[in-house]
């Protein structure tokens, strides 16, 4: 990896480079009090001073409603496989949105792998900004903030610099199109400190070292948090609308007007939503809230650690900002490991 | 695994070849594939049946891959299981898979094998008795332990008439409802269990039903000596992809679809949710 510095406000000739030469550009934009990953046509739209963006950039990758086969129902019923994916470039990427991405490209890209998923991911280029972390974010708490990896370019705030971590080719030719020069070691000792003071920002933490969570949960199948939790959710799905690295899925097939086509369609769905697993004849196997946080929680914080040695949280906060009820993933965690102590 | 077409989500345009009734609910559909396709699928292992603009089920397969062809044995429950119970002889399916592990037929060789099915928990396991019987020489005692609601929701009805008379097979029948044309036992499957002799050092039990049988069917079997690792359960759940990604069939960290349907109860037994 080499390590370059360039002036901030070249910031803005690197954004129009990026729209001249790619068909789409998303980058955070505000929106209302929030903000959202959208697609960009002038780089002064584009604005890096945010905590979060509503979704996270996964929905350029696994688009919340994606087609995946056409088909014709006249004599000749027909399935044709549809996989649409032009050059993209995603520019203001959160550390954690970067790791999400990289846990999801693991599921979608190593076993039975899904060609729509692919396709977009290999015409995705990601340039990665470091993090502001506010009241909701626990980043600090379940990841290193430093990434090392899962990114084409990784732009650290110096003031009135830039420090960027050139990780492909790719990423060296975009920042070709700017001046730039090499970085000292001065820059990459105020890096260090940057992300140094950038921890002490965190208000929300995980008490427990979040690779430990799994052994915290033993015995607490049953414990009371689950259905404390249970009482107050709605089971709206917000949580798991938002989550970075919830990748579960429903598909359906879609009739068009003249009834003679239709389309195979992939829709976002996940565990929060009370019919996730009823079956036909009426069983539904997590029929209650309280049921259906618990394997929320394990999703993120054991299941996915037995199999793949990662924590599938990433700390983002998008859950705990958005549930109507204020359920959050830090106060169950601490809830179970507090009880060792007590 | 599954590599029947390139994309995973494409399915294999297919011909119902025959359609039966089974029970006034229940059809058996034959099922050709294209071009001469086989299905190669192991016995206990399910299929995503697609009816066009409709969606999609998964759906055991009912038949041996001894068979010719493959058949799905149906209930008319929802959207898919309603339109293909509409379909007739030379309509069109798709067909993804087959998905699954399904049963350890070549680890059970040489071993006796207890079936226990509870209403259309004998469609899957049709599989493994047809395939049983088409290489009987390769396993020792075997027996049917078969429950209905009533006379008349029993499955197969055929097929269980020349089991109950062939020398092969022994075939205890239940009804939990009785009527006047049943002069056999009735009770739920669990009293079929009293006085029946099992050898427990070389018994594999195979378990299909109502969620709510098996727990009991389980502490049967226990009590007959058979060991948690060859007490064979196929598990239900809902499924979208059959890849292990959509989620619906997880079970704590295990993908039903993938790591299952079939699963020992040495493997489950600590598996919250799955029982």
């Amino acid at each position: 990896m080499k390590q370059f510095i360039f002036q901030k406000s070249r910031l803005k000739d690197l954004i129009s480079y990026l729209i001249s030469a790619y068909p789409s550009v998303y980058a955070p934009v505000p929106r209302g009090k929030h903000f959202v990953f959208d697609k960009i046509t002038d780089a002064s739209s584009a604005e890096f001073g945010y905590a979060r963006t509503i979704l996270p950039p996964k929905k350029y990758l696994m688009p919340q409603h994606e087609a995946l086969v056409d088909f014709t129902l006249n004599e000749n019923l027909e399935f044709k496989e549809v996989i649409s994916a032009d050059r993209q470039v995603i520019v203001g990427v959160r550390p954690g949105d970067i790791r999400a991405i990289k846990l999801v490209d693991d599921i979608m890209m190593n076993r039975n792998r899904d060609r729509n998923y692919i396709a977009r991911r290999e015409n995705t280029v990601i340039i990665g900004i470091d993090g502001i972390p506010d009241e909701y974010s626990y980043e600090d708490s379940v990841m290193d903030l430093k990434v090392e990896d899962g990114f084409d370019l990784f732009m650290t705030d110096l003031g009135n610099m830039i420090l960027v971590d050139v990780a492909t080719e790719e990423g060296m030719k975009i920042i070709n199109s700017i001046e730039h020069e090499p970085a000292t070691e001065k820059y990459l000792r105020l890096r260090d400190n940057a992300l140094n003071s950038q921890r002490e920002m965190f208000t929300a933490r995980i008490d427990t070292p979040a690779k430990l969570i799994p052994l915290a949960l033993e015995g607490k199948w049953d414990h009371p948090i689950w259905e404390e939790m249970g009482r107050k959710c709605l089971s709206c799905g917000q949580c798991i609308l938002v989550c970075p690295t919830c990748y579960c899925f429903n598909v359906t097939d879609e009739m068009a007007l003249s009834m003679d086509e239709g389309t195979r369609t992939r829709h976002w769905d996940g565990c929060q939503l009370a019919d996730f697993t009823l079956v036909g004849h009426g069983e539904n196997f997590r029929d209650n809230a309280a049921a259906r946080i618990r394997h929320r929680f394990h999703r993120k914080f054991k299941y996915h650690l037995d199999v793949f040695s990662e924590i599938f949280c990433t700390g983002c906060g998008r859950c705990w900002e958005t549930c109507p009820s204020g359920i959050n993933l830090v106060e169950i965690a601490n809830a179970l490991s507090s009880e060792e102590v007590e | 695994m599954p590599a029947i077409t390139e994309n995973s989500y494409v399915p294999l345009i297919s011909t119902i070849k025959t359609v039966k009734d089974l029970t006034p609910t229940e059809k058996i559909f034959e099922v050709e594939l294209p071009d001469g396709k086989q299905l190669d699928h192991a016995p206990g292992q399910f299929v995503q049946l697609l009816i066009p603009g409709i969606g999609e089920a998964p759906i055991s397969i009912c038949s041996s891959p001894t068979d010719e062809n493959f058949h799905l044995t149906i209930r008319r429950v929802g959207d898919v299981t309603t339109a293909i119970h509409n379909m007739r002889e030379g309509d069109k399916v798709g067909i993804r898979g087959s998905f699954g592990n399904g049963f350890p037929v070549e680890e059970m060789k040489g071993n006796d094998v207890l079936i226990i099915a509870g209403g259309i928990g004998l469609a899957p396991l049709r599989s493994v008795i047809r395939y049983i019987l088409a290489n009987r020489d390769d396993y020792g005692e075997f027996t049917i332990l078969h429950g209905a609601r009533t006379p008349s929701d029993r499955l197969f009805k055929d097929e269980l008439f020349s089991w109950s008379d062939s020398s092969e097979i022994n075939l205890l029948e239940t009804v939990d409802h009785p009527d006047d044309s049943w002069s056999g036992h009735s009770g739920v499957i669990t009293t079929l269990f009293k006085g029946l002799t099992v050898d427990p050092k070389n018994t594999y039990a195979l378990v299909c039903g109502p969620p709510v049988m098996y727990r009991f069917v389980i502490l049967e079997c226990l009590g007959k000596g058979i060991p948690d690792k060859r007490i064979l359960l196929s598990l239900e759940r809902h499924m979208k992809c059959g890849l292990g990604k959509c989620g619906h069939c997880q079970i704590n960290g295990v993908y039903t679809c993938q790591d299952g349907p079939v699963f020992s109860f040495n493997q489950i037994k600590n598996l919250e949710e799955a029982l």
